[in-house]
């Protein structure tokens, strides 16, 4: 781990971490009327833009004409599993109703197995049928050995995509900022890094942009989440005190510690706990706190 | 800014009358907490025994009370605690608040002694104001003198009184509103019972709506609907949500502090009151957070709670892990009008004392055959009983063992042990009114990440942080809001809501200095009634005794550090008292 991290030392602004992030309603069980909310949420905090699931594109273009705030739908998701001509379609279909973004899932089986062609065919399709809407690429770390996200980054960089995303947030975890810093360091300062899921407060996005190189600029970082009024409203405090210092412990960055038994592929389980073992901060993993 | 105004009541002579606030008092005490405080030090000797008739009482709303603000259905009363002897208000939801800012009054000073046992009748829809026989209410319980005042008054009247507890001048008796909501501690029951006033019923008009107002209130209950804590955890569970939270962490005392894991917890959690007893959901009035509870533990008795406080002290503080049982004695407890927070503790202590075989033929930690005689022993000052109406602190003394009273300016403990929050602890020690978690509510940023997180185990910082919240918090309880409110709204949030009320811009700055400077008023009032740095203290076993198990093990409370930190920081000298130049900035004197 060599991120350096200043706890809340970040100078930003609500208005600026508002531009960073894409609110997002994704649960299976929402409806048009939830999706009218998260849009006048949207217009009220001024978020970049709205992230939804693509049936719904249409009823936030509707909603959101004559905003700047832009439109990105998930393709292929959660799971990334289906043929790589139905995420061309959705992608296209979604355009086609007004979506300015697509945040589509990488088939993470056929990276896992080495199938290296087959997903940068599977990124390719997708840009292409995207058009000129920007696409970023949903790699879901909590399934990948730092190996596979290195290799994911640079197909989807190869591939073309404008963006590469650390998670659905419906994986085994979310963003951690360990992998925020791996991605940044693959793709370089050119391409964008979105981090997204678990991103509930506001110590959690000042560690994603911290991780992230502190760039603040929506073409080149964004963060993902449903908590971004919460996000806001906790900066709100900051100006109370000088001294909202917490003495970060490493294990707070690392994706490790989330790491659950059930929730991902044995092998998976047993490479994060093994690399924890051979950490050389494993005396800060004490889950009591 | 509106004119606003008190109504003032002698109980002695009946004399109700109506006096106009100076503008300059609302201004820099806004309502509730800060105004009441501001006229109970001017008119009240801080070395006066407060079970005499100089002292008084201010039943206090806000500006916001009963508006479309967030969480403004709440009231408070202060008064000089026989508990703690120190300035002391206590803050209660429900519905009498609301009820109360209908008289078009901010407070009713309530002053000297009713000649029998009275209450107070304040109707403004028939414009009828007066002190009233309440002879054949003595000893009747809070549930049923409500029933009573209802039907002889008017049935969509509003009533705070007292039970036996309170008539019998216990130090823990409570005032009880709306069959479950409380002014529960500090022993305010016993101060109303020593002015012969068993209940205030109250009828207010209609409160006019402020549109704009209502603007701002529309985004704030957004802000509390998108916060993680208010939008879910409370709503669902209540309070009781924190028992395997704290209980993980290895700060849920248990066995009047002596471990800090209970094992049974999951067996008393609020997933478990859900599951098994939790019939329906009841809210404050205007509140959207709705995080109160119904609970049913047969077909006889049901009522509202138990929060978490209660869950603590009827469960892992006495031993007990009987879910039903803790229901019943929180039922018990309000009806007979008794703080369950302290009731609980000093049933602990007492455990303890037998424990250590000081204390004879009363039950051991987990021995709950008795329990419900023993409270309602406690609310009569029946047997042994009337020596724990007076407080673990004055008990454990008794018995010689003073450290085993988990206490600190006589309040008994709430339910976090500091050694697993350093700066809860530091708030314990600082707070005004004795060891209380809402003064300064550092389980909210140590524990629950909200809204910044914070290193629980760590001193670093926290004195600063402490302020920020006791100031804070002093603000919310003059407007009046729930302290609930603060997990998603800030200073600003609340500065905007005032300047809409008192039609005056105010910044964040102003606000907090409203805060400082009622802190501050009360902290002069607690010197001048004899308190000092000596009284600015935690138990000595959480300054010496580790826990030796769970997840706060191998830790004590670092005070000392913190406490110079935070004189300093407050602007006090080291001895924690104002220095001039600070009481100056806040238009105080010493």
């Amino acid at each position: 781990m060599d991120i350096e991290y200043k706890a809340f030392q970040l100078e930003i602004t609500p208005e600026e971490i508002a531009q960073l992030i894409d609110h997002t309603k994704l649960n299976a069980w929402e409806g048009p009327e939830a999706i009218k909310n998260l849009c006048r949420e949207a217009i009220q905090y001024n978020f970049y833009s709205v992230c939804l699931n693509s049936c719904y594109v249409s009823l936030a273009a509707e909603t959101l004409q004559n905003t700047d705030i832009k439109v990105c739908s998930v393709v292929g998701f959660p799971l990334g599993a289906m043929e790589s001509r139905s995420k061309a379609w959705e992608t296209q279909q979604a355009v086609e109703n007004g979506a300015h973004e697509i945040d589509m899932v990488i088939n993470v089986g056929m990276l896992k197995s080495q199938q290296e062609k087959y997903v940068k065919a599977d990124i390719e399709d997708v840009v292409s049928a995207a058009d000129s809407a920007l696409v970023k690429v949903i790699i879901e770390t909590c399934y990948l050995t730092d190996e596979e996200k290195i290799k994911a980054c640079e197909l989807s960089k190869e591939s073309g995509a404008d963006f590469v995303k650390t998670s659905t947030g419906f994986g085994a975890y979310g963003a951690f900022p360990y992998d925020i810093n791996i991605m940044r360091k693959i793709v370089g300062p050119n391409m964008g890094v979105k981090a997204a899921g678990g991103i509930k407060n506001f110590a959690d996005a000042a560690r994603a942009i911290l991780a992230n190189g502190n760039i603040i600029d929506p073409l080149k970082f964004r963060l993902g989440a449903s908590a971004g009024i919460n996000i806001i409203n906790n900066m709100k405090w900051l100006s109370l005190s000088d001294n909202w210092v917490i003495d970060e412990i490493p294990c707070r960055l690392c994706p490790v510690r989330a790491t659950t038994f059930g929730k991902m592929s044995e092998s998976q389980y047993s490479y994060h706990k093994s690399r924890c073992h051979m950490c050389q901060y494993k005396q800060y993993n004490l889950f009591y706190d | 800014m509106s004119t606003e105004y008190i109504m003032r009541c002698n109980l002695s002579s009946g004399a109700i009358t109506r006096e106009e606030i100076p503008v300059d008092i609302t201004s820099e005490y806004v309502g509730g907490r800060g105004l009441a405080v501001k006229y109970f030090s001017d008119e009240v000797n801080p070395k006066i025994d407060p079970l005499s008739k100089e002292n008084k009482l201010i039943f206090v709303v806000g500006p916001l009370t009963g508006s479309s603000a967030p969480t403004s259905g709440r009231y408070s009363c202060i008064t000089k605690s026989p508990l703690t002897l120190t300035i002391f208000d206590s803050n209660s939801g429900g519905r009498f608040g609301p009820e109360l800012r209908g008289l078009g009054v901010l407070a009713v000073i309530i002053e000297e002694k009713a000649p029998t046992l009275s209450y107070l009748y304040l109707d403004a829809e028939n414009e009828t104001y007066e002190v009233r026989n309440a002879e054949e209410l003595k000893n009747i319980d809070t549930w049923e003198t409500i029933d009573i005042l209802n039907s002889k008054t008017k049935k969509d009247a509003r009533i705070a009184c007292i039970g036996p507890a309170g008539e019998s001048l216990g130090l823990l008796a409570c005032v009880i509103n709306d069959k479950g909501h409380a002014l529960g501690r500090g022993g305010l029951g016993a101060v109303m019972g020593s002015k012969n006033l068993k209940a205030i019923v109250v009828k207010g008009n209609k409160i006019a709506k402020n549109p704009k107002l209502k603007a701002i209130s529309d985004e704030l209950h957004l802000a509390l609907r998108k916060n993680p804590v208010t939008k879910s955890a409370l709503p669902v569970f209540g309070t009781p949500v924190l028992v395997n939270v704290i209980n993980e962490l290895g700060m849920f005392p248990t066995r009047n502090f002596q471990e800090g894991t209970f094992d049974d917890a999951p067996g008393i959690s609020g997933e478990k009151l859900k599951e098994l007893y939790v019939v329906g959901k009841h809210a404050c009035a205007g509140c959207r957070i709705a995080c109160g509870h119904i609970t049913r533990i047969n077909d006889k008795e049901q009522g509202k709670g138990p929060e978490f406080e209660t869950i603590w002290a009827f469960g892992s503080q006495i031993g007990n892990n009987n879910l039903a049982l803790i229901c019943k004695l929180n039922y018990l407890c309000n009806q007979l009008g008794l703080d369950t927070i302290s009731t609980g503790n000093t049933i602990g202590c007492a455990m303890e004392l037998a424990e250590q075989g000081i204390l004879d033929s009363f039950p051991k930690f987990g021995e709950t055959d008795n329990l419900e005689d023993l409270i309602r022993n406690i609310a009569h000052k029946k047997g042994i009983g009337n020596e724990l109406s007076e407080g673990s602190r004055r008990f454990a003394e008794k018995y010689g063992q003073p450290e085993l009273s988990i206490s600190v300016k006589s309040l008994e403990l709430p339910a976090y042990d500091p050694r697993g929050v350093q700066g809860q602890g530091l708030a314990y020690a600082t707070s005004n009114r004795g060891a209380c978690h809402l003064r300064s509510y550092m389980i909210s940023t140590e524990v629950l990440n909200n809204p910044i997180p914070m290193d629980r185990f760590s001193s670093t910082g926290k004195a600063k942080i402490v302020k920020v919240y006791e100031d804070l918090s002093a603000v919310v309880d003059s407007l009046i809001l729930c302290r609930f409110s603060s997990f998603a709204l800030s200073a600003i949030d609340y500065a905007r809501l005032l300047s809409v009320v008192h039609k005056k811009d105010y910044s964040e700055k102003d606000i907090m200095k409203i805060g400082e400077r009622t802190w501050n008023l009360e902290k002069i009032f607690n010197l001048k009634a004899g308190f000092s740095m000596k009284d600015d203290r935690l138990p000595k076993r959480f300054l010496e005794n580790p826990l030796i198990v769970g997840g706060s093990r191998n830790r004590v409370v670092e005070l000392d550090k913190m406490l110079a930190e935070y004189y300093d920081v407050r602007g006090w000298d080291s001895s924690g008292v104002p220095t001039k130049e600070k009481l100056h900035k806040l238009n105080l004197s010493y």
